[in-house]
């Protein structure tokens, strides 16, 4: 038994085989032979290394007539590998001695390599050689039997290196039970897919991709950001137990506050709202009491292809999530790809500087017919429910008129064809940029509603990129100046008689709650549904009087550790269930 | 051939980018040549010396000191052969001038000919010179490209065929792009 520990980035408990997506979605489908099957399956190893080693040794042959001699060396040394006996016993053994398939022998031997390879910095970039062995191999062994992560045919934890965005759309949440990865952090794709499906994940593991075999049996605690490897028996029983329990909890909270509505005790009702990514996303989130979808993250329409999707394709993708919303409201955010998210047609990649580049709004405004296929088919979407459109990144006035201006061009085009849309639909923006906090009182003019997005209002505020290790503990949403913003945003809101919502990552972390309510948010939007319930117990428990002095003393607060303090402990006082 | 013996000797790695891929290659399959066993250790960690997986994964940089021990029959020849391989940096040439080229392939099959006691005849077109001195090969004019045919005699000439083969079938590992269109034997 092995214990990893990584950043838990979706809560919950998984048990089952490891399926590693770095050998190119291959999953070994077995694992052992009968005694008899021995001298076949030591053939079979026999005829795939045979094969390969052809395949490599033609291969050096075209390239050095094309590209010389020297990236030729490289596939005949790959072809040397193959041809190295002590390797080639080692396979044997696996299979004669440990009666393991041949995919299963070379899988293990070739882990065994990798880790040595991997110790030494010196060696790691041959880790790279090694995996393409293994794939060359496993592609001759496999043949017609290869499974792809599309296309599963048991329960597994998926296990990466590192997960490009629409691989991680692709995931059959049916199949996939967990998530493990070396690379990654709290606000990766990953993470953010993953918490909204509802699939236990643990990522920033360091290097599990390398150490795990196909078909290892391991556990994701996505509680404690832990994985374990090969489990004792011990382990494994207790996990299961833990993993009844959380489920029963979840429920036991789900039954009880699903349909009631967030309201303090002396009466101020607030909004519970779903973040999600994909229409399918939508039922789960009603099914946890979510009162609608206040941030529809429109992005991943553009990861899954290669072009940008059109009008069409929205239209279909927003009538969906509205019909599972059955008449509850929805805000669909526009195009906010840029910085930390991979874009197809690359020209964003290329930015010294993407996180004060042409990202999100700013890349729209500079390709309008992005923008404008998208909105329109909110348009043709606002007669089927409550639709509101918000648009991220916002920082000035001259950028709201401009996207003003070209709504309502398509408002008119509407009109002129004759097509119905909803004529009162809300428009709002984002509040992500310390300007435009700074600047909200003069941006509520414009817009019929805020939502704060704390997670780059925080990074911008702070100068803090919270995936970077060397800095992220100064990622602070207790920060002093960040608190001021937030207060600045709904003051100003409030007083110009808008709403203000909250869709950061924030919202969705219950030690804040009682603050956030504090500071006067009106809705809060989070992710993964099963926060909804916990967020309604505790407004439900608490007076709103008491939240906002609540608000009063940590916005006093000049020491970050002093306020979380504070918070904590009027936190375990109001809910010791949830606060243990 | 000679009883069993054990040969060690030390060497330390010269090429900049240290004991990896193509070093590895050609230093294994040299060390195939022979009967002897090849043990190889680099920081205190010894592996078997005809194996590409078990040799890189020394890890071997640029300054790191080598321990070659061969034993076997051939556990001489093997160890000499071995050393001026890596002494000569493994034949890894990657910033090779052309004009040095002539004189170092003819260093090599020189100095790889000396390591053997048996007699050799390097035959280039119909001229027959001594393989082990490098005046006389320089004189006959032997070029990177061209294949001479060796006539050896004595204890060790299998093993010392074996080598001399395998040079000049690799061109003397004087990089291809310096002698055109190289034939690379297997």
């Amino acid at each position: 038994m092995e214990i990893k520990r990584g950043i838990p980035v979706s809560p919950g408990i998984a048990i089952g085989e490891a399926f590693l997506l770095e050998a190119e979605g291959v999953r070994i489908p077995r694992h052992f032979i009968s005694e008899s099957q021995i001298e076949s399956e030591v053939g079979r190893l026999e005829q795939a290394m045979a094969e390969a080693r052809k395949e490599l040794e033609d291969l050096s042959g075209h390239v050095t007539e094309r590209a010389g001699s020297k990236i030729a060396e490289i596939f005949s040394a790959h072809a040397d590998m193959l041809q190295d006996e002590y390797f080639r016993q080692e396979f044997l053994e696996r299979i004669r001695d440990k009666k393991y398939t041949a995919e299963f022998a070379v899988s293990r031997t070739m882990r065994r390599w990798r880790k040595m390879f991997h110790d030494d910095p010196f060696l790691a970039t041959r880790v790279a050689d090694l995996d393409d062995l293994e794939r060359r191999l496993l592609r001759r062994l496999l043949g017609a039997r290869r499974e792809e992560l599309d296309s599963l045919s048991s329960d597994v934890i998926l296990v990466a290196h590192d997960m490009s965005p629409s691989q991680t759309a692709s995931v059959d949440q049916e199949r996939v039970k967990g998530i493990a990865m070396d690379a990654g952090g709290p606000t990766g794709h990953t993470a953010i897919i993953a918490s909204a499906l509802g699939i236990p994940a643990v990522v920033g593991l360091g290097s599990v991709s390398d150490d795990l075999g196909g078909g290892d049996q391991i556990i994701v605690d996505g509680h404690r950001g832990l994985l374990i490897v090969d489990p004792d028996e011990e382990t494994l029983e207790s996990y299961r137990q833990r993993r009844s329990q959380a489920i029963e909890t979840e429920m036991t909270l789900l039954e009880e506050l699903r349909d009631l509505p967030a309201e303090t005790i002396d009466g101020r009702r607030v909004e519970i709202m779903a973040n999600i990514e994909f229409p399918r996303e939508v039922t789960r989130a009603v099914e946890h009491g979510a009162e609608g979808i206040g941030l529809y993250r429109t992005e991943f329409l553009y990861l899954t292809s290669e072009t940008a999707p059109t009008e069409q394709e929205h239209v279909e993708a927003y009538t969906e999530a509205m019909r599972q919303l059955d008449g509850r409201p929805i805000i669909i955010r526009t195009f906010d790809l840029g910085a930390d998210k991979f874009v197809g047609e690359s020209e964003l990649a290329h930015e010294k500087n993407p996180f004060l580049g042409r990202r999100s709004i700013r890349y729209c405004l500079d390709h309008p017919e992005i923008l404008r296929e998208q909105l329109r088919a909110i348009l043709r979407v606002s007669t089927l429910g409550e639709v509101k459109v918000m648009f991220p990144m916002v920082a000035s006035t001259e950028e709201l008129m401009t996207l003003r201006r070209l709504l309502n061009d398509l408002r008119e085009e509407f009109d002129r064809a004759g097509e119905s849309y909803d004529h009162e639909m809300e428009v709002g923006i984002m509040i992500e940029v310390p300007s435009a906090a700074v600047y909200a009182d003069v941006l509520a003019d414009y817009v019929d509603f805020f939502s704060i997005g704390t997670n780059d209002l925080i990074q911008y505020t702070l100068a803090i990129d919270r995936a970077n290790e060397h800095v992220a503990d100064m990622y602070q949403p207790l920060h002093p100046a960040v608190l001021r913003l937030i207060k600045m945003t709904v003051d100003a809101a409030h007083d110009k008689g808008i709403k203000v919502g909250l869709c950061g990552e924030m919202g969705s972390e219950i030690i804040y709650t009682i603050l956030l309510l504090g500071l006067g948010i009106d809705s809060f939007s989070v992710a993964p549904p099963f926060v909804v319930p916990e967020i309604k117990k505790i407004i439900r428990t608490v007076k709103y009087d008491d939240a906002r002095e609540m608000a009063r003393r940590i916005l006093q607060c000049t020491e970050v550790d002093r306020a979380m303090e504070q918070l904590m402990d009027f936190d375990r006082e109001l809910l010791p269930v949830l606060f243990p | 051939m000679a009883e069993p013996q054990n040969h060690t000797v030390k060497v330390r790695i010269g090429n900049e980018l240290g004991f990896h891929v193509r070093p590895v290659q050609r230093f294994a399959e040299l060390a195939r040549l022979f009967q002897s066993e090849v043990e190889v250790e680099i920081n205190g960690r010894r592996v078997p010396g005809k194996s590409v997986m078990n040799l890189m994964s020394l890890g071997g940089r640029h300054g790191d000191e080598m321990t070659i021990t061969a034993c076997g029959p051939d556990a001489r020849q093997c160890a000499s052969v071995l050393r001026f391989l890596a002494e000569q940096d493994f034949f890894v040439e990657d910033n090779l001038e052309v004009e040095s080229c002539t004189e170092r392939h003819i260093d090599r099959l020189a100095a790889l000919a000396s390591c053997f006691d048996s007699d050799i005849r390097a035959k280039v077109d119909s001229v027959e010179v001594d393989a082990k001195q490098r005046e006389a090969l320089m004189e006959v004019g032997l070029a990177a490209t061209s294949r001479p045919r060796f006539e050896i005699a004595g204890e060790d000439a299998e093993q010392a065929r074996a080598v001399l083969e395998n040079l000049a079938g690799h061109c003397f590992y004087i990089e291809d792009e310096m002698v055109g269109k190289g034939r690379k034997s297997g």
